[in-house]
């Protein structure tokens, strides 16, 4: 039995060698990092924001660190910033990486490869685009927020708010839509308003390579109405001279690629809405045959919303939502079907039918 | 009557000899118009009540030696000594011995000083009976019968200890019981050679062969209704005389979880009760040691937000995470003894200083972490979910292997000493029987017998 004991120790013992035991409290997080093109052309600056933890909760205050480092490599400049800090830099917890808007304009594929390659880097980590260029979108700091980047991480995860025009990509996502033949990969941008607020609700569309297309608010909201479901927004609806909102309470969409023998090839999207009446600027009393002409109105005006906004991407060339893998994946001749694809997206026409269905709000006259 | 063989033991004069130097040795001599006798007992064990009324009183009221010879020859529990050593035994045991016309009778007449039928300390439930065993055999096995009201409940008796000689039942129900276990145990306990035997648990340690034993292969337990509840089961119960608990055997790793209340509540309560006990086990195994490998090795598995917490209140502490670990649960074991040995009325004051003062100190003097004392408060409490003190104290040491491989290897080491823990379950037999037998399995094959009864005979 001792001879046991004593192996069992040394075995121990000799693996303690070549651990990485380190405490929690001898590490510095990142929790986000942002990359922008360096002064001298073919440079990268990276910068780092480090969460600086508090001893005492009850008195909490946020305290962060920015670390700014230019070099031709990422590697090389995180080596750099090592000697800068006296703690372990440890990238367990980098939740977002943001790209400079100037950098994304040429080539994310760099940042993207080396974010997917690094074994400590988690690839549930959120991308987005930055503007006008990381570093500021890193140095804002929200009056709410008590642990550093936590409200970037709450916005971007959906953990907190659930705004409709937040559509957020994990890196996991980024790197299969670059690599997928058939899809392109989207970016959502965040500006930085001042040193106190962000701004998420535009989207970018990107070819294999760089932003091709900016969606406007609106367009980002539509955007995800018809890649998500159940997405919490307000729509309107107008009747009669009234302004109507509806909050949806249930949304899902879905789509077929139809290419007939004869006639144009076309993508029919079905989108249902369950909604609740939320705004009316009207006084009218808002009856049954009312909430009927509003859905039928409301469904009108969003029809004619997704349709602008699916010709709109597809005069850009490019392919967010995935119609050309979907194409291939239900075709089987896999030496054309890409070919013929090709052939068919710039003829392509749009079908929309579009179900909204508005409810009474429940509020006693 | 008959005439025995008298060898030169018999005799009171030999007996009188042997017991030479006990200072309360009484031997008088009855002096009648009838006849005469002589009275030997031994006035500490024996109770004086007994021996005026039911020997000395008849002898003045009978006309005559004979009938008070047939008397003593017939009255219930006296017997007559074949040989000298057997005399002696009986004399010891609590017999008085009464010479009538030369032949020598013993006449039970043992006072046993023992606490009265008390509460259970150890084991308390909220509902259900509250007795507990005592310190005399007579009332437990009293105590079974009535519970157990079968003819298939057999009891067989044995001395065990060289001097301590201590009576012993082994108690098990005939229909239903293991017969290998049974003849495994009465084999141990045959073969068994030792002076003293005063506790239940000593007799626990003597059955078991494996000395680097970590988890109790049988239950130790003071309540009745357990012991009958594992007779009912096909299991066999040991008493012993002069202590308070009872021994069963075989048991299973589930027995240790099972509280005397699970059959009282409702079905989902009592499952979720023992849902509870399992997660308490689980924590106090793994809290500390996952604690060190988070904090050590794999920050990533928890969210930033704790991270930084936990961060933030490791910040003056100036040692690594096990260290803290192992100086706060060591610290907690302290209280814990304490308690126990304490006196009650300064017991209070010891939980105060300790609890309050102890963990708020070293937190603000930043010797631990914030995080630490709650974990090790939760620690401290899931550990005392177990029902049946064998099994906690077991568990209470085996969370320092888990933290141990966790400080070698982080969550790595905590997984691998789980999968050690598992395997090394799964070896263990309890006389026989597999250890780490399912709890659902046991229902389906005790199917057959409707648990808990038992009147089948």
């Amino acid at each position: 039995m001792k001879k046991v004991f004593l192996l069992l120790i040394t075995i121990l013992l000799l693996l303690t060698a070549g651990c990485d035991f380190k405490d929690i409290d001898r590490r510095i997080f990142v929790v986000a990092m942002g990359i922008d093109p360096g002064e001298k052309e073919g440079n990268l600056k990276v910068s780092l924001k480090l969460a600086v933890p508090q001893g005492d909760i009850t008195k909490i205050d946020e305290k962060m660190q920015i670390l700014t480092e230019e070099s031709y490599s990422i590697s090389e400049a995180l080596r750099m910033m090592k000697s800068r800090v006296e703690k372990e830099l440890d990238y367990v917890h980098c939740k977002s990486i943001i790209m400079g808007e100037k950098l994304a304009e040429k080539d994310i594929r760099h940042v993207m490869d080396w974010a997917v390659r690094r074994r400590d880097i988690q690839l549930i980590l959120n991308f987005g685009v930055g503007r006008p260029e990381a570093l500021k979108v890193l140095n804002i700091k929200p009056q709410s927020e008590h642990i550093p980047s936590n409200s970037l991480i709450m916005a971007m995860s959906g953990e907190g708010t659930e705004s409709p025009f937040i559509a957020s990509v994990y890196s996991y996502q980024l790197m299969k839509n670059v690599f997928e033949v058939g899809i392109d990969p989207t970016l959502p941008i965040i500006e930085s308003q001042g040193t106190e607020q962000f701004l998420i609700n535009k989207l970018a569309l990107l070819d294999k390579q760089k932003i091709r297309l900016i969606l406007s608010p609106d367009e980002t909201r539509l955007f995800n109405l018809l890649t998500r479901r159940e997405l919490r927004t307000n729509l309107p609806a107008h009747y009669k001279g009234g302004m109507y909102q509806y909050y949806t309470e249930d949304t899902s969409a879905s789509y077929r690629i139809f290419t007939p023998e004869e006639g144009k090839p076309y993508i029919q999207y079905k989108v249902k809405l369950l909604g609740i009446l939320e705004e009316n600027s009207s006084q009218d009393i808002v009856t049954h045959q009312v909430l009927q002409q509003l859905s039928k109105a409301g469904g009108e005006e969003l029809k004619e919303g997704i349709e602008k906004l699916l010709v709109k991407i597809q005069r850009s060339g490019l392919d967010p939502f995935g119609w050309g893998l979907r194409y291939a994946s239900r075709h089987f001749n896999n030496d054309t079907e890409m070919r013929d694809w090709k052939a068919i997206y710039p003829k392509l026409e749009f079908k929309t039918l579009v179900d909204v269905d508005i409810k009474y709000s429940g509020m006693i006259k | 009557m008959s005439e025995q063989p008298q060898k030169h033991a018999a005799s009171l004069e030999w007996i009188t000899e042997k017991l030479d130097n006990i200072a309360d040795l009484e031997d008088k001599r009855l002096l009648a118009p009838a006849g005469d006798a002589r009275l030997v007992f031994i006035k500490s064990i024996t109770d004086s009540v007994k021996i005026s009324h039911g020997i000395i009183a008849p002898f003045y009221e009978m006309e005559d030696n004979e009938a008070y010879k047939d008397y003593i020859r017939t009255y219930p529990g006296s017997e007559e000594a074949t040989t000298g050593e057997r005399a002696l035994e009986l004399l010891l045991s609590g017999y008085a011995a009464v010479a009538i016309l030369d032949q020598l009778y013993f006449f039970d007449v043992l006072h046993a000083e023992n606490s009265a039928v008390s509460e259970t300390i150890t084991e308390s439930v909220t509902q259900g009976p509250s007795d507990g065993f005592t310190e005399n055999l007579a009332i437990n096995l009293n105590m079974v019968r009535r519970r157990y009201q079968s003819s298939q409940l057999k009891m067989e008796s044995m001395l065990i200890g060289n001097l301590s000689r201590t009576k012993m039942a082994i108690l098990y129900d005939e229909s239903r019981v293991n017969y290998d276990v049974l003849a495994e145990v009465k084999e141990k306990l045959q073969t068994l050679r030792v002076d003293i035997l005063q506790a239940t648990g000593e007799l626990e340690k003597y059955l078991s062969s494996d000395k680097l034993r970590i988890f109790p292969k049988t239950i130790v337990t003071e309540r009745p209704d357990r012991v009958v509840f594992n007779l009912s089961e096909g299991k066999v119960a040991l008493m012993m005389d002069t202590t308070g608990y009872a021994i069963v055997l075989p048991s299973i790793f589930n027995d240790f979880f099972t509280a005397m209340d699970d059959k009282i509540q409702f079905p989902f309560v009592g499952r979720f009760l023992k849902f509870l006990r399992v997660i308490g086990v689980a924590m106090t195994l793994w809290l500390p040691a996952l604690y060190v490998a988070f904090t050590s090795y794999n920050p990533e598995i928890i969210r930033v937000q704790i991270a930084l917490l936990v961060a933030g209140s490791r910040a003056t502490v100036p040692y690594p995470s096990f260290v803290e670990v192992l100086i706060m649960l060591i610290m907690m074991e302290f209280l814990t003894e304490a308690s126990i040995r304490l006196p009650r009325a300064i017991g209070p004051t010891a939980t105060t200083v300790g609890g309050l003062i102890l963990g708020q100190a070293a937190t603000q003097a930043g010797l631990v972490g914030n995080i630490m004392i709650i974990l090790v408060s939760a620690v401290a409490i899931s550990n005392f979910l177990i029902p049946l003190n064998m099994m906690s104290f077991s568990v209470r040491v085996l969370k320092y292997f888990f933290v141990i491989a966790a400080a070698f290897l982080g969550l790595v080491g905590v997984v691998s000493c789980l999968v050690g823990l598992m395997i090394y379950l799964c070896s263990q037999r309890s006389f026989g029987q597999p250890y780490f037998r399912l709890f659902f399995m046991d229902n389906i094959s005790f199917r057959k017998f409707k648990k808990g009864g038992g009147t089948d005979g």
